[in-house]
């Protein structure tokens, strides 16, 4: 083994190897330490999984915890098909695993030749490429002399190396933030340590993966979450790599709304991300459905998630503004999916819109509401889920159009909560409007990134035919402040506003 | 403690010893099992077995450290790991004690 340069060897876990740079450091070990249940045991099926399935690199399965026959049914469980794969010679279980009827007392000195002969003959019997050593900790538990164990767990590293394998050694710590090991067993693979972290916050599951360190190589730092969904088991959710630096396109793309593309000199950009916030029964889904109609007759597909009505719902909204949802889907132009954001984390949602994305392959992709996503998760959480959602679409390259509600019915409220404002492209508001008596809608394009745009409050209407936006409000001032006053004309005062919305 | 009614009413023994190479531990722990076993009276096999030799057996048998010895008979099956340095901790863990006056005990 050189020196000089450290190759990767791809974990094959979606959003991992982003996270390390390309992969595990090739022919070393490294360590992966986490409480109970933090996915440690996952992560180690995976690697050999993931290792046969796209690589055809064999697997070494070294179990101190559970029986091979529980890893397969936990395997399967997520849709790997272990048993198949140790029928084809691509996998090998050596089972040191702890089984009450094989208790052994100890009387002097001993070491652990026996399994290290057992993992040699099995490394060399698949010609394996990858080792999972799970979980050391039970190691401790079986042998109580744990200046031997840890000893002896060195030479078992030192084996890994010389047989030129690479491994993943998990080990469990008491605390999500503490001591890496409960045994000081960093010692021995202290090159490489990533934790997996499950933690509970405002009674929310929240797993996190961190690389702690990598020697001499690159990774990237801090906690990055993580979903387990059947098929792929461990998903990494990060900022793709061409987040900053996707090229921008200049293009427009026709908004669904002749007034609105006049409004931000030329309709949206065709790789933006634009937010429609207001309060409930503005007209926020009905401006997505403009999006998808707008886009229909440009011969665009439409991608809309609902977490807020149901498919059926939609479609009947749409028909009462002219609109043929269902004929649209029958052309291939739209696809709607609709779940209660209830059913899974927020991880998953985005596991999954960005699963029906690179199915559909859309051009455009609605989600109505972020507030309902909003309120099934801690802040943190919505706000990884936020960046990890824009940054996505921005990857992809296609224009959104995401709604929020805002929670007061009239007036003035922040749009810049878990700061989505800074994520979005432009940021439109639909507001109630009282005046004399009667309530009216005000339509507005409250920052527009890269581009000049209409600055007035324009008055819009609902008919049978959608969205209607019309003439600027005149002579009225205080609409975003919720008391709107009839004055006598525009004051210097609202031109100070506008500035103030303006900055991005 | 008690003495196992196996040892005492089928006065046979049989272990096996599974070692890797003919290293010092491995002889040491081989002579420390004859020695006690003069405690037990009535036939006593004892196997050596090197892993080096024979690795598809450390596969079946479970085994992870070694020096291991695997008492078959009496049963229940012991395992116990280690040089066996300690003459009082293999008696014990062997249930070898016989009463006193049984004789030929160093």
């Amino acid at each position: 083994m050189t020196l000089t340069q450290i190759t990767r060897m791809a974990t094959g876990c979606p959003g991992l190897d982003h996270v390390l740079a390309g992969g595990l450091p090739e022919g070393r070990s490294t360590l992966v330490s986490g409480t109970a249940g933090s996915g440690k045991t996952v992560l180690g099926l995976q690697f050999l999984h993931d290792g046969v399935r796209d690589y055809d690199q064999s697997g070494v399965f070294l179990t101190f915890e559970e029986r091979p026959e529980q890893l397969r049914a936990n395997a399967a469980s997520l849709g790997f098909d272990i048993a198949d794969m140790e029928a084809r010679g691509k996998w090998l279980f050596v089972d040191a695993s702890y089984n009450a009827d094989r208790d052994e007392q100890q009387v002097g000195p001993f070491d652990f030749g026996a399994l290290l002969l057992r993992l040699r003959h099995a490394v060399e019997q698949v010609g394996a490429k990858r080792v999972t050593l799970d979980s050391v900790g039970a190691v401790f538990t079986r042998y109580q002399d744990a200046t031997t164990v840890r000893r002896e767990l060195m030479r078992v590293t030192e084996l890994l190396r010389e047989l030129g394998v690479t491994a993943i050694v998990t080990s469990e710590r008491a605390e999500e933030y503490g001591q890496i090991g409960r045994h000081g067993v960093e010692e021995f693979v202290c090159d490489n340590v990533m934790v997996l972290r499950n933690a509970l916050e405002q009674e929310t599951r929240r797993r996190t993966i961190e690389v702690l360190k990598m020697r001499g190589v690159d990774h990237l730092t801090g906690e990055f979450p993580f979903t387990i969904v059947p098929q792929s088991g461990i998903v990494v959710i990060t900022l793709e790599n061409t987040a900053l630096n996707a090229p921008s396109a200049d293009e427009r793309i026709h908004s669904g709304l002749a007034e609105l593309d006049e409004m931000c000199n030329g309709g949206m950009f065709r790789d933006s991300i634009n937010l429609v916030s207001g309060a409930t029964g503005t007209g926020k889904t009905l401006l997505v459905s403009e999006f998808t109609r707008g886009g229909a007759s440009r011969g665009e597909r439409s991608l809309i998630f609902s977490f807020e009505e149901s498919r059926s719902q939609l479609f009947r909204n749409a028909a009462g503004w002219g609109m043929d949802f269902a004929g649209l889907e029958a052309q291939g132009l739209l696809k709607v999916e609709a779940a209660y954001p209830e059913v899974s984390s927020l991880e998953d949602h985005l596991v999954r819109i960005k699963r029906v994305v690179e199915e559909y392959q859309p051009h455009r992709i609605a989600i109505d509401s972020l507030s309902a996503l909003e309120r099934i998760a801690p802040e943190r959480s919505y706000r990884e889920f936020l960046i990890g959602l824009t940054a996505y679409i921005k990857h992809c390259q296609v224009a959104a159009l995401l709604t929020s509600s805002a929670r007061n019915l009239l007036g003035a409220t922040s749009v810049t909560d878990a700061h989505i404002s800074t994520l979005t492209d432009m940021i439109m508001l639909l507001r109630y409007v009282e005046i004399g008596g009667a309530v009216r809608r005000g339509f507005m394009v409250l920052k527009l990134r890269g581009s000049t745009h209409d600055k007035q409050i324009h008055e819009f209407v609902i008919g049978s035919n959608g969205m209607k936006i019309g003439a600027p409000f005149r002579d009225v001032t205080g609409i975003l402040a919720g008391s709107p006053q009839r004055v006598a004309a525009l004051s210097e005062e609202y031109h100070d506003m506008s500035y103030m919305f303006d900055g991005d | 403690m008690e003495h196992s009614p196996d040892i005492v009413q089928l006065r046979r023994a049989h272990f096996q010893i599974f070692v890797l190479g003919r290293t010092p531990a491995a002889i040491l722990v081989e002579q420390q099992l004859r020695r006690a076993c003069r405690r037990v009276r009535g036939p006593v096999t004892i196997e050596v077995i090197d892993l080096i030799e024979h690795p598809e057996i450390a596969e079946e048998r479970d085994i992870v450290a070694t020096p291991m010895v695997l008492r078959l008979h009496p049963s229940p099956q012991v395992r116990v790991v280690g040089d066996l340095s300690d003459p009082a901790a293999l008696v014990a863990a062997f249930d070898l004690n016989e009463p006193d006056d049984q004789g030929d005990a160093p």
